[in-house]
């Protein structure tokens, strides 16, 4: 008796529950012809999405010009700031950090830019350089907490993470160890503009040509980061600990957490602007900023939606990375592939969470392989 | 008469954070789906926010039901887009010239087989039913067997039986498309 198509089109897509899987999976180890069937079934199923799918740029661009547009056509009386949806992850992979903590402190330390930032300006600025005393001083003097983040907390279960946390925590299936779980609670703050100060720091950074917009003076844009969930699988030592420590101060990540694989989640974080405050004006000035020249920030900045698109800076020289279709959607797999301790991460958003796999080593594909496994 | 329990049915008594939720949830899949099936971004766009529209109008409905509403609506309203043939030809002529807006500074060959790419897969749907040709597509843009099943009033068992079938008449359709 062959498997019907039903069974073998589900068990590609991950529709079967565990004892069917099981069944399927067993009839195909003695059986040619199901294989058979299977890899047919499984090519045209790629064949198809890949001439379905979306190109590249066009995924990225997949929020509208946005809830104006809605809220024009709505009529109703939505007020209030508009919603945007962004958030820029700086994946540094700087040495001096532990790499379990990159993702949640980067989510975290957000609040610091609200401008995409390039690698090599983030590893200049992470001196003690005049500009990083300078920017230190500005975002001091202008951001205002409305929410405090608390200590870590560990979780038993992934329901009690998901109730603490707020939203339906996801683990990987094809892991029976029970992994390490703590929540780090979100925070809340404003970040007000002050045009001399950042004025100043713009020249301090030899950017002179640069101009910044007349609004962009005492905006304030609220920035809520939600509470986030970290899953630690395999042996990760002190994971709490090590999350709740300041990561400019941690040491070298070592080789204790070489077999420690950590999944972050977390709600995507909102960020509220004034309605004439120019994101993508905004965010050509970062990536100036960053070293482009205006006319290629100007280019680069056309293709993404601001409002909605999560930007990864990856290094230009000593990282590499791919896309890949992960958990039904399509993330990003980032690596990089020193001799010493080789760094991977696994990005992508679903259903409007950010989740993050990352780990030393070569475990990429385990990574992948949890990632398609969670429920 | 109009439920109460389901606020989001009430447009004189909008619950902007349930509905707000719902979109942030769902607007990016069901744009996907749109895209998919017009080949458009600015179209799609604009039927994905007429599919949230018809939503916040809806009067009737039970709230539990409301995910595989939406996209049945959505899916419907990108074939219909698709099948139309007047609109057709708008769209072809402008995929073709979105398609080297995009690309303004690849090389011509590149574009040009791009966008023969964008219209083929187009006139493919088109040429498919309209069951399996949105099921395709709501597959392909991430939703779930129960989720389809939900969308297009079918039975989940029944999904990936369909699915294999859609994806074969696809490829076929697709392949023919390149005969002369």
């Amino acid at each position: 008796m062959h498997l019907d198509d039903a069974t073998l089109r589900a068990l590609l897509d991950h529709e079967l529950d565990s004892g069917q899987r099981t069944r399927a999976e067993g009839h195909l180890k003695a059986c040619d012809a199901c294989q058979e069937r299977r890899d047919a079934m499984a090519a045209r199923a790629e064949a198809a999405y890949a001439r379905l799918e979306p190109r590249l740029t066009d995924r990225r661009r997949i929020w509208p010009t946005s809830w104006i547009q809605l809220r024009r056509r709505w009529g109703a009386a939505w007020g209030g700031a508009a919603i945007v949806l962004a958030l820029t992850i700086a994946l540094s992979f700087p040495s001096v950090r532990v790499w379990a903590g990159e993702f949640l402190g980067l989510f975290r330390v957000q609040h610091v830019t609200v401008l995409p930032m390039d690698i090599t300006r983030l590893g200049a600025l992470s001196d003690n350089s005049p500009l990083a005393t300078q920017l230190s001083q500005l975002l001091s003097s202008s951001v205002t907490f409305t929410r405090q983040a608390g200590p870590p907390q560990a979780a038993e279960t992934s329901a009690q993470a998901s109730q603490m946390a707020g939203f339906d925590v996801r683990l990987p299936t094809n892991r029976t160890d029970a992994p390490v779980l703590i929540v780090q609670s979100g925070e809340a703050f404003d970040v007000t503009i002050d045009q001399a100060r950042a004025r100043s720091l713009i020249e301090a950074a030899g950017l002179t040509d640069l101009q910044l917009p007349a609004s962009i003076d005492g905006a304030t844009i609220s920035i809520d980061i939600p509470t986030g969930v970290t899953a630690g699988y395999g042996d990760c030592p002190a994971l709490e600990q090590a999350l709740s420590e300041d990561m400019e101060t941690r040491g070298s990540p070592g080789r204790q957490y070489i077999n420690c694989l950590m999944l972050a989640e977390m709600p995507s974080p909102t960020v509220s602007t004034p309605p004439d405050l120019d994101i993508e004006q905004l965010a050509e000035i970062g990536l100036q900023f960053t070293g482009m020249t205006a006319e290629q920030a100007r280019e680069y900045s056309q293709t993404i939606d601001w409002t909605s698109t999560l930007v990864i800076p990856v290094p230009r020289n000593g990282a590499s990375y791919e896309q890949v279709d992960v958990d039904g959607e399509i993330g990003y797999l980032i690596q990089r592939p020193t001799d010493e301790s080789p760094q991977f991460a696994l990005v992508w958003v679903k259903d409007g969470i950010i989740y993050a796999i990352g780990g030393l080593g070569n475990h990429a594909q385990d990574a992948l392989d949890m990632a398609n496994s969670m429920p | 008469m109009r439920k109460n329990s389901n606020r989001l049915a009430m447009p004189e008594s909008p619950s902007t954070e349930d509905f707000e939720g719902l979109f942030t949830r769902h607007y990016p899949r069901v744009y996907g789906v749109l895209y998919r099936l017009v080949g458009r971004r600015d179209e799609a766009e604009d039927l994905a926010l007429e599919a949230f529209v018809r939503l916040w109008r809806r009067e009737e409905g039970d709230e539990t039901k409301m995910d595989g509403w939406l996209y049945r609506v959505a899916s419907n309203l990108g074939y219909n887009a698709l099948r139309a043939s007047r609109r057709r030809e708008t769209y072809e002529l402008q995929a073709g010239i979105q398609a080297l807006g995009d690309d303004a500074e690849a090389d011509p060959p590149a574009v040009y087989e791009r966008r023969e790419q964008i219209l083929r897969v187009r006139r493919t749907l088109g040429r498919m039913g309209p069951r399996q040709a949105k099921l395709l597509v709501l597959r392909h843009s991430g939703l779930s067997y129960k989720e389809v099943a939900g969308a297009l009033g079918l039975a989940p068992g029944s999904i990936g039986t369909l699915l294999a079938r859609a994806e074969a008449e696809f490829e076929t359709l697709f392949l023919s498309e390149g005969q002369p």
